[in-house]
């Protein structure tokens, strides 16, 4: 029977060709984008699965009250992971400082960068031991391989990167100009899927002062680039933990304010999860209503892939009531029929699956690239996706096909086989109408999405910022050597692709900021208040073109009285409390940076320090040279490609120990909107697949309606009616529908984008406009899918299709 | 066999009783060979499809085989109509997708008959009507004849004891009608099939031993 029955079933798709294909190509790439997000959905959910117990890990962060907000982090004072230890040695806990990049030298090479180095100390492989992933030590001991200074550890792809085929035990590293080390070990690469990813492990005791711009590594003071993350074996390891959390802050707050600090554990799956220390993770985040959202959208495209299928079928199924009569007078059960056209759904069903998997595979390299992920499509190979997939196919089956094969043995015989079967009743049209209402206020909600999300990236771009961020380079200065500066200021001086320099820690927007502590007689006892300090010297008005609102700006002589005086902007006077600039002048303020209490000898306009999602904070330009780390050098627009090369050069005369390092600020300043360009590239896929099912659907259906109506159209001709109003006569019903649609979609899109904009402090509104032009997008895409067949069949010669009938 | 008593059909159009069977009463015995004449719209077609229990009539009663028809559950209904009757159509009605074997095979297929049996059941009628040659062409390689052949077979397949044809001849030539008719004249005596058919001709009709004829849904004596 079964044989039979597929063979039927084989035949009947081949012949039905146009309506076989426009399923396939539907449920394939609804497949496909499901596919597609369950690996993404995987991927993410997989992050530091590969550790023995893992319900024992944790990592230490910490919450502080600010006067308006909770700050969250992840970053702890370096001493953290000793004291635990020293308080309790039953707590396992490793101390790690994690550097995003560091200089490298081998022997007498030129110097590189490496990326993602962690420091960590003898414990790291006790309490995260990467047991998950086979045969994770390639060469060294793990018990020793981070006791005491100078002893490194590589990944796989390090080791052959740095040394080719040779064996890397023994070999010697220089460490940022500051500190040698020997290669004690060679580990497997670490997955892309790790919150720690690294490609050098340095021991602890090789960290020094030095690694971290001279501050103490053994204060309290401050958090810098710490982790420190702990296993606890039993209850009374964790509460012993928690103790001893609780005395740092104690031994360690200098005011009833610092007191509100917590610390506390952080479970090590869900570090990939929490958004509140996405600052502060080394690698992104990623929230789980982001990846519940990703569901629903590839839920939303495989339904209307199958509304399309239940569309198509039971238009169809009136061209096949002849056949339906046929099996019926020849014995065939209700049962039977149904049993039948199911099957044929699952066939066809599974045949899209297998071409969905293979547009999958073939998507996923674009996926990875546009996404940044290492996603892998080995989870589809895993018992559990295999399992999984085959419910989702049968449950994708009864979807699509329960309803059409319940109408087609349902058929009468009688009428089916004289081709007297009544038009589709007023509630099967109703349904049909209704599924692609859906379809298309899908389409419509995610056009809508990507419209929205594109005026905002677009916003980004032209937002004044209150500072100039075009033609603008920061180089790195390897130290902070006054000596070394002017060399580097002589060499440029003669430079006319230069407009300005100035040396500072950091253009406005930068990836080195310096948030400190303020106080002021103005400012409220007990609570908390932040500064931006940006360490500058004269010219960096100039090179920023900042506006000063009153006062000065700041003097050579400011430079040599640190501390004495500063300049800030409008918002740290407005947190002062005062409104106009000029009454700011000559007020002290305490900064939690070696206690100073500069005075205010001038204020700027507001100006952005970091990307649109935040506030404009209060900021303190500050005259340290100590903090010169960066040459910001505003570059003639006209000959960048040779001033550049001039900068290199006369960097590596300076600095030929080290790596040279540029960036453009207007790229630092993209970079900060990655997540949203990723949210772009994806909403912008979404819609066009969505819109693409839902045309080929519409395709379908006008195919069936243009049949039916063949007699009609030839009447209305034969009386003289225009093909344009033939056209319309086809197209109006469905116009009307997508109409509909973009009503349905409108109000959910808007809050839905609203919801969207919360996460920035500056953001557009959204306007009329953009439901007006998602609308006529789609009415001009629908209406296209439609007129081709309406003007075909609104030009054929009405004496043919008069003598068909 | 069949015994209709006082069959009535009407449809509701405007509200107003349109009638398509008016108060027909027929008993058919088994080994007859019936033909039902009369003008288009007189209601020949529903009258066999209602003994064929495709359709219901709004009134009257049917036993076949001693069975009150109208009275049997849905599925009974079923089992009957499988065990005992074939259909032969005007338009031979082959599903397209098949082989004239499979399209032979398919009765035999919802009736749930084990493979190699099915296997020796189609063989046989292939042997019988000389169509082995062509067993594995589509109906659409198949002359009218040949596919009214394979129809008349495909409702022999599982030895019905009635067969109703409507119109079997009405897409064929004259040679090719003829052939039908003496195959049905045959299966009619030989093995004592009970016909019933619907034809326009008398010629056709004359093959039969008892002629009725219907208007305006009413048995004309």
């Amino acid at each position: 029977m079964f044989k039979h029955t597929f063979k039927q079933i084989f035949r009947s798709l081949w012949r039905h060709k146009g309506f076989t294909g426009i399923n396939l190509l539907g449920l394939s790439l609804g497949i496909a984008a499901v596919l597609l997000i369950v690996l993404i959905g995987h991927y993410e959910r997989s992050f530091d699965t590969f550790h023995t117990k893992s319900q024992q890990l944790f990592r230490v962060v910490s919450e502080t009250s600010r006067a308006d907000q909770i700050l969250y982090n992840a970053n702890v004072p370096y001493p953290t992971g000793r004291f635990l230890r020293e308080r309790d040695p039953g707590i396992l806990a490793s101390q790690i400082h994690f550097a995003e990049e560091m200089q490298v030298r081998l022997g007498e090479e030129a110097p590189f960068t490496e990326e993602q180095v962690v420091f960590a100390d003898s414990l790291f492989f006790q309490v995260l031991d990467f047991a998950g992933i086979e045969d994770f030590w390639v060469a060294g001991n793990p018990a020793t391989a981070l006791q005491g200074p100078g002893k490194v550890v590589l990944t796989e792809s390090t080791a052959r990167q740095y040394f080719g085929s040779e064996d890397p035990i023994g070999k010697r590293l220089l460490l940022d100009n500051k500190a040698e080390a020997e290669v004690v070990g060679v580990v497997r690469d670490i997955p892309q899927n790790s919150h720690l990813p690294f490609n050098m492990l340095v021991s602890y005791g090789t960290f020094s002062n030095d690694f971290i711009g001279g501050l103490d590594v053994n204060s309290w003071g401050f958090t810098g680039n710490g982790y420190a993350y702990v296993r606890l074996q039993d209850e009374r390891t964790r509460s012993a933990t928690h103790e001893a959390l609780q005395a740092i802050v104690l031994s360690n707050a200098k005011s009833e304010a610092d007191l509100k600090m917590k610390m506390y554990l952080q479970p090590l799956p869900e570090i990939h999860f929490d958004l509140a220390f996405e600052g502060s993770n080394p690698t992104y985040t990623v929230s789980s209503n982001y990846l519940n959202m990703l569901v629903l959208l590839g839920i939303f495209i495989i339904l209307i892939a199958c509304i399309n299928y239940i569309n198509l079928s039971t238009s169809f199924a009136f061209t096949k009531s002849k056949e339906v009569g046929v099996r019926k007078t020849i014995g065939a059960s209700k049962k039977q029929l149904f049993f039948h056209y199911m099957l044929e759904t699952f066939t066809l069903t599974c045949a899209a699956a297998v071409l969905g998997l293979l547009l999958a595979l073939a998507f996923l390299p674009t996926v990875n690239q546009i996404l940044d992920k290492g996603i892998t499509a080995a989870p589809l190979l895993e018992l559990d996706f295999i399992a999984g997939s085959l419910l989702a196919l049968l449950l994708l089956t009864f979807i699509s096909g329960a309803y059409p094969a319940l109408i087609m043995a349902g058929f009468n015989p009688v009428s089916s086989l004289k081709n007297q079967l009544a038009l589709p009743g007023k509630s099967s049209v109703l349904l049909r109408k209704s599924l692609v209402v859906f379809q298309f206020s899908v389409s419509i909600l995610l056009i809508i999405c990507t419209l929205v999300i594109a005026r905002q990236m677009e916003y980004f771009q032209d937002k004044e910022l209150g500072f100039i961020k075009e033609a603008v380079v920061e180089v790195k200065l390897p130290e902070a050597d006054s000596v070394k500066r002017a060399h580097f200021q002589s060499l440029l001086q003669n430079q006319t692709g230069i407009q300005q320099l100035s040396f500072c820690m950091g253009a406005p927007v930068s990836d080195n900021g310096l948030g400190v502590s303020m106080e002021a007689p103005e400012l409220p006892e007990n609570t908390s208040y932040e500064a931006e300090i940006i360490p500058c010297d004269i010219n960096y008005k100039a090179t920023f073109g900042l506006e000063l609102l009153a006062g000065r700006w700041l003097l050579p002589s400011d430079e040599k009285n640190i501390g004495s005086a500063v300049v800030v902007n409008r918002q740290l006077i407005n947190t002062l409390g005062y409104t106009d600039p000029k009454e700011a002048i000559g007020k002290r303020i305490t900064l939690g940076i070696n206690s100073m209490r500069p005075a205010i000898v001038g204020v700027t306009e507001d100006f952005h320090t970091s990307s649109l999602h935040e506030d404009i904070t209060p900021v303190a330009l500050l005259p340290f040279p100590y903090f010169y780390v960066t040459a910001g050098i505003r570059l003639h627009p006209g000959q960048m490609r040779n001033t550049l090369a001039e900068i290199e050069e006369a960097w590596r005369t300076v600095f030929p120990e080290h790596v040279y390092e540029i960036s453009f600020v207007d790229e630092t300043l993209a970079s900060r909107y990655e997540q949203e360009r990723r949210d772009y590239q994806l909403f912008k896929a979404f819609s066009v697949i969505s819109i693409f099912i839902c045309c080929i659907g519409l395709w379908g259906l006008i195919a069936f309606v243009v049949v039916r109506k063949t007699k009609e159209i030839g009447i209305r001709k034969v009386l003289g009616a225009s093909i344009s109003s033939i056209v319309m006569l086809i197209s109006k019903d469905f116009l009307k529908l997508v109409g509909i649609a973009l009503l349905i979609a409108s109000p959910l899109a808007w809050y839905y984008m609203n919801q969207w904009l919360q996460d920035f402090a500056y953001r557009i509104e959204i306007g009329w406009a953009v439901f007006l032009i998602a609308g006529l997008f789609a009415l001009l895409i629908a209406f296209l899918t439609i007129s081709y067949q309406a003007i075909k069949a609104a030009s054929a010669n009405p004496v043919k299709s008069l003598r068909t009938d | 066999m069949i015994q209709l008593q006082n069959i009535f059909k009407w449809y509701n159009t405007a509200n107003r009783p349109t009638f398509i069977l008016k108060d027909v009463s027929l008993t058919i015995d088994e080994g007859a060979f019936l033909s039902i004449m009369g003008p288009s719209g007189s209601g020949k077609t529903t009258l066999l499809n209602i003994m064929g229990m495709l359709d219901q009539p709004s009134e009257g009663s049917y036993h076949f085989m001693g069975q009150d028809v109208f009275n049997l559950k849905e599925k009974q209904r079923k089992e009957l109509y499988k065990q005992y009757i074939g259909f032969v159509f005007q338009a031979y009605h082959l599903l397209d997708e098949l082989t004239v074997y499979e399209n032979i095979e398919t009765p035999l297929l919802y009736q749930g008959v084990k493979s190699a049996e099915r296997k020796a059941m189609v063989g046989d009628m292939l042997d019988r009507f000389r169509i082995v040659g062509k067993k594995d062409l589509f109906p659409s390689q198949l002359s009218g004849g040949q596919q009214q052949l394979v129809g008349v077979v495909r409702a022999l397949i599982s030895k019905p004891k009635l067969i109703l044809a409507d119109e079997p001849t009405g897409n064929l030539n004259s040679t090719q009608g003829e052939e039908i008719m003496q195959l049905f004249q045959q299966l009619n005596k030989e093995e004592g099939v009970t016909i019933v058919q619907v034809t326009h001709s008398e010629k056709n009709a004359a093959f039969g031993n008892r002629i009725i004829q219907l208007l305006d849904g009413q048995v004309q004596d």
